[in-house]
């Protein structure tokens, strides 16, 4: 009896001391190796500001500058960086969700609406007045849509891509095929696929690739589906009908999904997803990418020590009526309705959309959001540090490019989920349907999405 | 608590029935705070979401009984629910074999035995998330160990998480990595069985398998309707691997019914269906619990009686 | 129904009950016996795969790691791997929080779950089995359907993006481990709390003194699977914390995942870096595992 007692309390009191030690050692807020960084504050200043920032390798390193050099700039402001991983929007809504949304918000470019619409986002058209920055507002149809909800502006263009299509110089060598010139069209596109694979010793080189999955999927196919210029929705914000069955969608996705997998022109969604098969890999002459995907190709973040021999031209045209139609994508930032530091937030904001801003911005492998800080900051920083020489692709796409679609809440199409646009993509990606076949059966779910999107709206107003 | 006798002695034992009212009701108090803090409180909040329409960040607004409307018409519904019956009624009577089958070979004394329940037990251990990447890798069709293998024995790549047939097998077969739980339970078990009744069946002239049938089963058959009911009700709340490996796909093969909850909470913004579609899957579990204990009394033999 | 022998009380001895008697070392017994060790290696391998797969990996080269045939045993392990994901992210921070979390939540379980379990075990009062009635009823509930609420009550008090929703609600008795505890004290015999009555102790004291002694075992089970669910714990973390010094492993490990995917020979480090104090936790603590869950009763009555 007596020795279970002391035992027992020799226990409470071991863990006691355990407990004592875990606490003095995370009050301490640093590092075994004192190093202090931008994400692991040791102190948290009154009147200091938070920004949310996307989950790539390179955002962590951008904001950590942008926010040295916004501090060093003026003294009357702090911020802090907060990244979140995983799902970015899930935090996203769970802090809003629980009042403490971050001061800036990262966001692209169709995911806000909901936001909007719920007047939890300040709406910035009074700063932008005050201090005269409508020219980082490109009066384009594309950013109109991706910055304003209802006629107001919510969002800073910061970052962006448009989709252009990369080729592997060294597999269009070997086949002894031309590389392809900035007017191609979808015909020669088609011809050279099945021309561009093929299989050296035990290696198997593929002719195109394209990300999996169903927004990766159809942002980058967009280009092909609209490229004789007919539009898969009535009309991109709030669309009320589809239009998926048209001949240019049909034979657009028959080719790059269909067709390409059935004929191992492409190799398959789990070789994709796997990691092994890819254009950063070398395995690939053609695919559809954007800036971000540039990082991989040449230097330090690459994903082959050689880096890749390459270079970008725009989408093909199309064969009857050349309309380049690439996904433009526009990212930025939004200002939390709620912040206790308004004035705080925008001074952040107009520095991440300055000329310095954007120049972080570029350096660190995000492309720049407006065709002119494109052309005149991005191109000549990227196409040294990326080893590419038609930089001028990337900012004719974003000039000319669309908006594949963009919904307010509660429709399931707006979210990454996107039914049942995602069971499109698998049916397509398994490849034992054709295109019609799978398209024809899925209509109707699609219509009846956007249908129920509207009655709700109704009930609602 | 029954008071017969007048006077002095029922004064002193109204005191002690308080006394001790009053004690247990200290006792419990950290329980019965967490029961109405943690469970009732948040319960009854959530039946009233049922009623709103609520997208987290605005104002909730009323809708009725719109959202129970909207579920028994909803074939998404209907098809998660197909899709978690197929994943927890051929899943769980395979983790229990396995289970079971590992727990028989490792009731022995024998070299090594805490190394190999270690290993049984260890790929539940992992935090979920590390293991729905380690399988993502394992199930993929060109460069996964699994189709590596199965092409040893001349056995075709299987597309696993990209065919719609396939999925659901594939994630059944990835819960029978974690069944080192169950397993351990299902040690504890037999271990409670007596060896005087195996020996003296085995006197008796009973073979293994006639000791297993006769003996065994009956005397685990506690163990074996607790893990029953725990399995299925964990089953029917599978998540993290759908959400993290498939997404619900392949064509919604794998979009289960707490992943479709998860969606239409904090995907599509709507909190009051998702809470409706909660205590839907709350009533299922509930039924389904109700309806193993009653036919339990027909195969479950007690020890103690109970 | 069935072949039943003569009812016994529990077992003395749970380590040899149920096993079979020593027989003679027969050819055939050999034999069955390196059948049952090969089937059990077979077996083993099988379940060991996926963590042999990422501690192979994870002492790999970036350009190794998709390489076919699969080479277990890389030509130079790369330990500087694991340096690299300490020098990459604050993974420190990660194991100090969770730490900190696990260790506050799971006193705080023992403490008021062995009381609870006393005062449903032991205690006579009005109203216990219906308390009783509701813990087990909670132990059915879907997490999923308190998810949001409970989000909104932690709101309310402003206790988002502290460690607070994270460990206070296993301080309140969790239904399982009350379950586990009420289970075992109800077979410790009466005469111990009878005597120590008979000397004039409170409630208090015969739990402290008489009862937790014998609930040791029973206890350390405790101890071991809520620290174990506590450091496991993914969706808490990621729902109630915000910023990265606060993230804890399971969080950490996704969000260095998030940040260095492409580097898949250090997501593996840093999933047996996350991985590693459970197994030592496990191999520590099997002993307790078992029994606790045998003597418990949970998988007998």
């Amino acid at each position: 009896m007596v020795n279970r007692r002391t035992t027992s309390r020799r226990n409470v009191l071991r863990s006691a001391g355990a407990l004592a030690a875990a606490s003095a050692a995370s009050a301490c807020g640093v590092l075994p190796d004192g190093t202090k960084r931008a994400f692991v504050p040791d102190v948290s200043a009154a009147g200091e500001i938070r920004l949310s920032v996307w989950g790539d390798v390179s955002d962590a390193a951008i904001y950590e500058e942008v926010l040295d050099t916004w501090h060093r700039r003026q003294n009357k402001y702090r911020a802090r960086a907060e990244q979140y991983t995983g799902n970015y929007y899930d935090k996203v809504l769970a802090n809003f969700a629980g009042s403490i949304p971050a001061d800036v918000i990262y966001f692209q470019g169709w995911h806000f609406q909901p936001y909007a619409e719920s007047n939890v986002l300040q709406p910035l058209d009074e700063f932008i007045e005050r201090d005269g920055l409508q020219a980082r507002w490109p009066k384009l149809p594309t950013f109109r849509d991706y910055t304003q909800w209802r006629g107001r502006t919510y969002m800073a263009p910061v970052d962006g891509g448009s989709i252009v299509m990369l080729y592997n110089k060294d597999i269009f060598d070997e086949r002894g095929v031309p590389y392809p010139s900035p007017d191609w069209t979808w015909d020669d596109f088609v011809e050279m696929v099945p021309k561009l694979t093929f299989k050296k010793g035990a290696t198997k080189y593929y002719g195109f690739a394209q990300a999996g999955g169903w927004l990766g999927g159809y942002g980058r196919a967009v280009g092909f589906m609209r490229r004789n210029g007919h539009v898969e929705w009535d009309r991109i914000v709030e669309p009320t009908e589809q239009r998926w069955q048209h001949e240019d969608v049909v034979s657009a996705l028959q080719f790059t999904l269909v067709d390409c997998l059935r004929n191992r022109w492409a190799p398959g969604p789990s070789a994709v997803a796997g990691g092994g098969i890819s254009f950063a890999t070398g395995k690939v002459a053609l695919t559809p990418e954007g800036p971000w995907y540039l990082p991989n190709l040449h230097g330090p973040l690459a994903t082959t020590k050689a880096g890749i021999n390459y270079d970008v031209v725009g989408l093909p045209l199309g064969e009857r009526n050349p309309v380049r139609n690439s996904w433009s994508l526009v990212h930025g930032h939004v200002m939390s309705a709620q912040s206790k530091n308004k004035e705080a937030a925008w001074d952040l904001i107009k520095f991440i959309t300055s000329d310095e801003g954007q120049e972080i911005v570029a350096r660190g492998g995000r492309m720049c959001a407006t065709p002119a800080n494109i052309k005149n900051i991005w191109a000549p920083i990227a196409g040294k540090a990326f080893n590419f020489s038609h930089t001028d692709a990337f900012a004719d796409s974003q000039a000319g490019g669309v908006v594949p679609m963009i919904m307010g809440q509660g429709s399931p199409i707006s979210a990454d989920g996107g039914e049942p646009l995602d069971s499109v993509w698998t049916a397509l990606e398994l490849a034992d349907r054709t295109a019609e076949q799978i398209l024809a059966e899925y209509g109707p779910g699609v219509q009846a999405v956007l249908d129920d999107y509207w009655a709700s709206r109704a009930r609602s107003n | 608590m029954v008071t017969a006798a007048a006077g002095a002695p029922s004064e002193a034992r109204r005191s002690r029935w308080r006394q001790r009212q009053a004690q247990g009701i200290l006792f419990g108090s950290p329980l019965i705070l967490g029961i109405i803090l943690f469970w009732l409180g948040p319960m009854l909040y959530s039946i009233y979401l049922i009623t709103q329409d609520w997208n987290l960040i605005s104002e909730p607004a009323f809708v009725g009984l719109d959202n129970i409307r909207d579920a028994l018409n909803d074939t998404a519904l209907w098809s998660s629910l197909r899709a978690t019956a197929y994943y927890t009624f051929v899943g769980v009577p395979l983790q229990l074999i396995v289970a079971l089958a590992l727990a028989l070979l490792l009731n022995q004394k024998m070299v090594g035995r805490s190394v190999y329940r270690l290993v049984f037990y260890l790929p539940a251990m992992m935090p979920v998330v590390a293991s729905a990447v380690v399988f993502n890798q394992i199930f993929n069709t060109e460069f996964g160990i699994l189709n590596h293998i199965l092409g040893v024995f001349g056995i075709a790549p299987v597309n696993w998480l990209f065919a719609p047939h396939w999925a659901v097998p594939a994630l059944i077969l990835m819960s029978l990595w974690f069944t080192g739980p169950q397993m351990i339970i299902f040690l504890a078990g037999l271990q409670g069985v007596p060896k005087q009744l195996t020996e003296a069946a085995s006197i008796d002239g009973a073979g293994v398998f006639q000791r297993f049938r006769h003996v065994t089963v009956p005397m685990i058959s506690p163990t074996i309707l607790f893990n029953m009911i725990v399995s299925i009700i964990g089953s029917f709340q599978v998540f993290a691997q759908a959400l993290i490996m498939t997404n619900g796909g392949p064509q919604g093969a794998t979009r289960f019914l707490v992943l479709y909850i998860y969606q239409n909470g904090f995907e599509y913004f709507k909190m009051g269906y998702a809470a409706t579609l909660s205590w839907f899957l709350f009533l299922i579990v509930v039924v389904f619990t109700a309806m193993q204990l009653l036919v339990s009394r027909r195969w479950v033999y007690y020890e103690g009686g109970w | 129904m069935a072949v039943v022998g003569t009812p016994t009380l529990r077992p003395a001895d749970p380590q040899t009950a149920g096993l079979p008697g020593h027989r003679p070392h027969g050819g055939r017994e050999r034999s069955l016996r390196l059948v049952r060790h090969i089937v059990l290696i077979a077996l083993g391998l099988t379940f060991a795969l996926p963590l042999l797969w990422v501690m192979s990996t994870s002492l790999k080269a970036p350009g190794q790691v998709f390489d076919m045939p699969i080479k277990w045993i890389p030509d130079q392990p790369r330990w500087a791997n694991y340096r690299d994901v300490f020098t990459m992210a604050p993974f420190w921070t990660f194991i100090v929080n969770s730490v900190v979390v696990t260790l506050l939540g799971t006193i705080g379980c023992l403490v008021s779950a062995t009381t609870a379990a006393y005062a449903l075990a032991r205690l006579g009062w009005k109203g216990r089995n219906v308390v009783f009635g509701a813990t087990l009823a909670t132990m059915m509930l879907p997490p999923v359907v308190t998810m949001v609420p409970l989000f909104v009550m932690f709101k309310e008090v402003h206790l988002i993006d502290t460690f607070y929703p994270l460990w206070l609600p296993s301080c309140f008795a969790p239904a399982f481990y009350v379950f586990l505890l009420r289970q075992y004290m109800m077979t410790i015999p009466r005469e111990y709390d009878e005597a120590a009555m008979v000397d004039g102790a409170s409630n208090f004291r015969i739990l402290w003194q008489v009862i937790v002694p014998q609930c040791r075992p029973a206890i350390a089970t405790v101890a071991i699977f809520v620290s174990m669910a506590l450091y496991n714990d993914f969706m808490g973390p990621l729902i109630y914390l915000s910023q990265n010094d606060k993230y804890t492993v399971p969080v950490g490990l996704v969000w260095f995942q998030g940040r260095f995917g492409q580097y898949w020979h250090l997501v593996m480090a840093a999933t047996m870096i996350t991985v590693i104090p459970l197994l030592v936790l496990f191999f520590v603590a099997q002993k307790h595992f078992v029994r606790g869950i045998s003597l418990s009763g949970i998988a007998g009555r």
